[in-house]
């Protein structure tokens, strides 16, 4: 019996959602009725797993961030947080939001104005013990987040980026079973951003329950998550690893979204050494060092049947892993060592007679690497 | 350019009031003149409110004013006004803040209905609700009576009557004030707090209330200067006792018709009262 038990514990663990909900436009005009929906959506998310809800504005991920924490009440289906049922219609089982342990960090940070950055930071901690052990307890909040410095200002002193970092840390001072991250980045000014992503990897790294990512920037799914559903007019599209998404987008959305190919490197003048890959590119970019976040345009990747002349110094030979036509152009999956994705017309499809296992050259110009810190 | 204008008028001694009137931005008057129609219009609008204190100005005894006022019949009237405005006031907050809550927050039945009785004394002639009161609270009233017979327990003729009917009439102007303010508030501050634990109370006294403080305070104001000149629904309901029930109010009432000069001087009693407090809190609490 002992086994059996420990078994379901173990299912039990995480997030596991069938979400179905009415989804009504929040346009103000009220001129776009067509975008009301059924959401149909199902989640699963593992303790110390990081899902990213991907989609564009109006698919519904405001919904879903609603029904989750306790916001709004589910149509139909279930939700079950580390085996605690919080919503199912079907039972009528309806947890609220402040039992519910679900952790929020919203777009716009919605700190209290009222109140200083501690307290804002000890309010979780306060609704269930006096306000001097709240403020105790968030003090390894305080030093995790480097917000020693802020702790007497008003939220309206703070920069965006240092709201998003309080919003975070009071979140988690309430220490939530589940980490909900609603746009937490769309907010913030593009300088802001590295550093905050930098902070937020950090702290999904930290936390153990299961961490669901709802946004609408493919990056930060790539960077963030380790599995991405992608939502599209209230349905999920695809569910995959980031590098399946990539590979093998379903839907030509998928595919715009996953166009790009993100990945962590270290630039050490001007030689970068691809995290997870047995590679390295030369980058006409000695500016940024150490640490950073490279972008390669699928357009800007080259395929040749044999080693290029001229020698362009970014050339490797590789595999194609896949060809998925996407209408005007064809997708073109990389193997290893840089598994990429490469967009190249039809034309050069039938030409090079590109095919799953074949063996050729790929080059990329040192000046088309976009290098951000990371 | 801010700077050039003064330091040129420092330097230029006599020529620089011309020059700083010229630099400074602020003192500018940009745009057309007003139109005359509306200046007139509005200027006639104005009158209406400065004549009558210019009339209760001019018709002053000034060398009998400080007996006048202190004497008992106003020291107790006046007394009995700031009493009585003071706790309708702290009782229209108590009561008015979780109602205006309730009508904004809560979606329960007959809400229109509930919004639009508590919005009625605004528009109700005072008498008339003063003998609403008296009908359900009086002597023999709908509660008042198994209230008197049970525990003796008489409202009308009372300070309580007083301090209830200022309520009754006051107290819509704090409801309407902060139903309003709750509607315009983002809930997705209040959402916030509940994912991070709190229960509605505490959201409601520690979120809430905080952010909608201005149009609270406003509110209360509002309340508390409508208390403060009750007429009609007081004499009704409470009658009219010196010392008891006697509100300023009432007193400049009787006193019209026996005592000019006493009526005068209490007249300008109110009128001081209320235009000091209502510029005090202006400054303070509406400047946001």
């Amino acid at each position: 019996m002992g086994p059996v038990i420990h078994q379901e514990a173990a299912q039990a663990e995480g997030l596991r959602a069938r979400i179905v909900a009415r989804h009504e436009s929040n346009d103000r005009d009220g001129h776009d009725r067509s975008s009301s929906f059924t959401l149909d959506i199902e989640l699963e998310v593992g303790s110390g797993q990081t899902a990213a809800l991907l989609g564009p504005n109006g698919s519904g991920k405001s919904t879903t961030v609603d029904v989750l924490a306790g916001i709004m009440p589910l149509d139909d289906g279930r939700i079950e947080l580390n085996g605690r049922l919080l919503d199912e219609p079907s039972s009528n089982v309806y947890v609220a939001t402040d039992q519910r342990n679900v952790g929020v960090v919203f777009q716009q940070s919605l700190l209290f104005e009222h109140l200083n950055v501690l307290d804002n930071l000890a309010f979780g901690p306060a609704t269930n013990s006096s306000r001097r052990v709240a403020r105790q307890k968030v003090k390894p909040w305080i030093e995790a987040f480097d917000l020693g410095r802020l702790l007497n200002r008003r939220p309206s002193e703070l920069s965006g980026g240092e709201a998003q970092r309080v919003a975070l840390a009071r979140t988690l001072a309430a220490e939530p079973e589940l980490l909900l991250l609603d746009e937490p980045l769309a907010a913030v000014d593009v300088t802001a951003r590295t550093e905050l992503r930098r902070t937020l990897r950090g702290c999904l790294a930290e936390f153990a329950g299961p961490r669901l990512l709802i946004t609408h920037d493919p990056s930060d799914a790539f960077l963030l998550a380790d599995r991405i559903h992608v939502l599209e007019g209230g349905s999920v599209v695809q569910t995959g690893t980031p590098q399946e998404i990539r590979l093998r987008p379903r839907t030509p959305f998928v595919a715009a979204l996953a166009g790009l190919n993100l990945m962590t490197a270290s630039n050490d003048s001007g030689v970068l050494t691809i995290d997870d890959a047995a590679i390295s590119l030369r980058t006409s970019n000695t500016a940024t060092q150490g640490p950073v976040l490279v972008t390669i345009a699928p357009n800007a990747v080259a395929l040749h049947l044999e080693s290029p002349h001229g020698s362009p110094r970014n050339a490797w030979p590789t595999v194609v892993a896949s060809v998925e036509p996407l209408g005007d152009i064809t997708r073109i999956g990389l193997d290893r060592p840089l598994p990429l994705s490469v967009d190249v017309t039809p034309d050069a499809v039938a030409a090079m007679d590109l095919r799953p296992g074949l063996e050729i050259w790929a080059s990329v110009k040192a000046t088309e690497i976009q290098l951000d810190a990371a | 350019m801010m700077d050039r204008p003064r330091h040129q008028s420092t330097r230029s001694g006599r020529g620089a009031p011309a020059r700083r009137r010229l630099g400074a931005p602020a003192r500018r008057r940009l745009g057309a003149p007003a139109p005359w129609s509306l200046v007139l219009l509005g200027g006639l609008g104005g009158l209406l409110f400065v004549l009558p204190l210019l009339g209760l100005v001019s018709r002053t005894p000034w060398l009998s004013l400080h007996e006048l006022v202190t004497s008992s019949v106003v020291a107790d009237a006046l007394w009995l006004s700031l009493l009585t405005s003071v706790l309708a006031t702290v009782l229209s907050v108590a009561l008015g803040v979780p109602l205006a809550w309730l009508l904004a927050r809560v979606d329960f039945v007959g809400r229109r209905v509930v919004r639009a009785v508590v919005t009625l004394p605004m528009v109700l002639p005072p008498v008339v609700g003063g003998a609403a009161l008296l009908f359900a609270l009086g002597r023999r009233g709908l509660v008042g009576g198994p209230l008197n017979e049970t525990t003796g327990f008489l409202l009308p003729f009372s300070v309580w009557g007083v301090v209830l009917a200022n309520t009754f009439v006051a107290m819509p102007f704090l409801v309407i004030t902060v139903e309003g303010a709750l509607a315009g508030l983002d809930r997705r501050f209040e959402h916030a707090a509940a994912a991070l634990g709190a229960s509605r109370l505490t959201v409601f006294s520690r979120v809430t209330v905080p952010m909608i403080a201005p149009s609270l305070r406003a509110g209360a104001v509002l309340a508390w200067a409508r208390a403060l000149g009750e007429f009609g629904a007081t004499i009704t309901f409470a009658g009219n006792l010196q010392g008891r029930t006697q509100t300023l109010p009432l007193a400049v009432f009787v006193a019209l018709e026996s005592d000019r000069d006493t009526a005068v001087a209490i007249s300008l009693v109110l009128v001081a009262l209320s235009f000091t407090v209502l510029v005090l809190l202006r400054d303070r609490w509406w400047a946001q």
